[in-house]
């Protein structure tokens, strides 16, 4: 039943999407008779589910391994947490460069990158995949709103937040591949998603998320949660520490003088 | 070495900010000067949010302030009446340039705000230095600075302002509003700028209050002391833009840096240092109008709203 099942995919293209999801469907209900339909056709880990930001952080890496069963292509996305930007424009006002006119745009990625199979990853733009196609809502009307998103736009990719170009997907046989997404250290903090999208017949197939959650480790972390929590304390220890080096220095300099 | 601020949320190169405050310290050591005029800027020109370079710089403030007055304790040369009402003022106006300081980010303005100010301030300051400077070559005089008694006779108006009080130690009989007045402006600009602002404060007291000149450097230190203090605390609580390791870097490079500026200054001859200093004011300066005048690179900005 299972390999004529499977026959059947291969067989109505058309039918694609639905014997998938029977498939899927009958894998669950016979999971433990036939374990070998219970694999989805793309499955996708990190190595790490979290990347830690130390004190001595200077960037890193987020790795995702991956397993194709089903034929296609194989696109990556990793997105930051998504916030509100404000794009501001500076303006000549008598002889000063003054911010004027600006532009919220809502749920912005704080970070994007992403890899292809495919060397002509812009032919994935379609599928709203790639720096060009993340989509920018603006919340209220500008003259000539594509250039403040374009700045942006320009701004993230020099920061090495937005991706120029896609990273380098490795397959490690046909069907096993992994990715190495470089971080920058200026990397923002928060939960990212990694999404892997199989695409066929010149549709989105399937798709998988994975989350890692890019944070403050140890002291870092300890600092900041402290001045969130209680910024007055915080505050106290910063003045007791700055006190007590102010009357430290004076000590030696009477020593020394 | 590489270090990450948890404040700021940046990775930075430590020996860079530890050298620029040991820098600054080592000008503090041999001018007296706060300094805080002039690593707010440097730290800003090497990529510190403003936000975190004013708040951060406000704590900072506080150790080269104790160490300072601390000396003139020792022998006796603090009003602290005069200075605990100017640091009431102060702390008032920390309140309410904080406000100023929020309103402003709200705005998008902060930048501009604080580059403005700093550009006419430094440019005040350096030309005023260059020029006192370089005349001290061509006349020579021979002034004593070290006066008990201000000469200096403080305008009527003065005199008609309301809740006088008795400073037995600068003998002065004045309205509390008057040193409440300028620890009020020394306050907003330590909590929008993260300076002491001593060089408008020590001119202040001279001139407008007619206090002693041996009293008015570590009466200035003494209410600073307060006010940043005040300043650093809204920061932190308000803005939360006081980064502890910043802090940290910025303490030790100017501790070092000061003491070495005080070895050094017994072989320094005083008006060739003061061009020095005054022509690197006049340098943050012009970068600054340059930044500000001239078309920008890129005209656009942005701003992560949380």
């Amino acid at each position: 039943m299972c390999i004529l099942m499977w026959w059947c995919c291969r067989m109505r293209k058309f039918l694609f999407n639905v014997t998938l999801g029977l498939s899927i469907g009958a894998a669950a209900l016979f999971a433990s008779a036939l374990p070998a339909l219970a694999v989805s056709p793309l499955k996708i880990d990190v190595a790490y589910n979290h990347l830690d930001i130390t004190t001595g952080f200077n960037g890193g890496d987020i790795v995702v391994y991956g397993k194709r069963n089903w034929r296609g292509e194989i696109a990556l996305v990793i997105k930051g947490p998504e916030r509100d930007v404000i794009v501001r424009r500076k303006e000549n006002i008598l002889g000063a460069w003054v911010n004027k006119s600006w532009v919220r745009f809502k749920s912005v990625p704080e970070y994007y990158d992403f890899s292809t199979s495919v060397s002509d990853y812009k032919s994935f733009e379609k599928y709203g995949i790639g720096v060009d196609a993340i989509s920018f809502v603006a919340t209220n009307s500008e003259k000539k709103i594509d250039r403040y998103k374009d700045a942006y736009l320009a701004q993230q990719r020099a920061r090495r937040l937005y991706a120029d170009e896609p990273s380098n997907m490795e397959f490690l046989d046909p069907h096993f591949f992994k990715t190495r997404f470089q971080v920058p250290a200026n990397v923002p903090k928060g939960v990212y998603t990694v999404t892997a999208y199989l695409i066929d017949q010149g549709r989105i197939a399937y798709q998988e998320e994975v989350q890692v959650n890019v944070a403050q480790v140890g002291f870092n972390s300890h600092v900041n949660k402290f001045s969130q929590n209680n910024g007055f304390s915080y505050a106290a220890v910063c003045l007791f520490i700055a006190l007590l080096s102010g009357w430290l220095s004076n000590k030696v300099a009477r020593r020394s003088a | 070495m590489q270090i990450y601020l948890p404040i700021a949320e940046m990775a930075v190169e430590m020996e860079g900010i530890f050298f620029l405050s040991a820098f600054v310290g080592f000008l503090s050591g041999i001018f007296g000067v706060g300094g805080g005029f002039l690593t707010t800027p440097f730290l800003i020109f090497i990529g510190i949010p403003p936000t975190v370079a004013v708040g951060t710089q406000a704590s900072q403030l506080v150790a080269s302030s104790m160490t300072g007055v601390l000396g003139h304790f020792r022998r006796g040369n603090v009003d602290i009446k005069m200075g605990s009402v100017m640091l009431l003022g102060g702390i008032l106006g920390t309140f309410v340039g904080i406000g100023i300081f929020k309103l402003l980010q709200y705005l998008g303005q902060i930048d501009f705000a604080v580059s403005v100010l700093y550009i006419v301030l430094l440019g005040s300051i350096g030309s005023l230095m260059l020029y006192e400077s370089v005349s001290s070559f061509f006349v020579k005089k021979k002034r004593n600075v070290r006066k008990e008694f201000n000469t200096f006779k403080s305008s009527k108006f003065i005199h008609l302002l309301p809740y006088k009080m008795r400073f037995p130690r600068s003998k002065l009989f004045v309205s509390a509003l008057v040193p409440g007045g300028i620890g009020f402006v020394g306050g907003v600009l330590a909590s929008i700028l993260g300076i002491g602002g001593g060089f408008i404060l020590v001119p202040a007291m001279i001139y407008i209050l007619g206090m002693p000149i041996l009293l008015v450097a570590g009466t200035s230190l003494y209410q600073i002391i307060f006010t940043a203090a005040s300043a650093t605390i809204l920061h932190a609580t308000l803005n939360g833009t006081v980064d502890i390791v910043l802090a940290l870097i910025l303490i030790a490079g100017g501790v070092v840096g000061a003491q070495l500026g005080v070895l050094f200054a017994r072989f320094v001859k005083g008006n060739y240092a003061r061009v020095v200093l005054a022509i690197l004011i006049m340098a943050v300066c012009t970068r600054l109008c340059i930044d500000l005048f001239l078309e920008p690179v890129d005209v656009y900005s942005y701003v992560v709203v949380l």
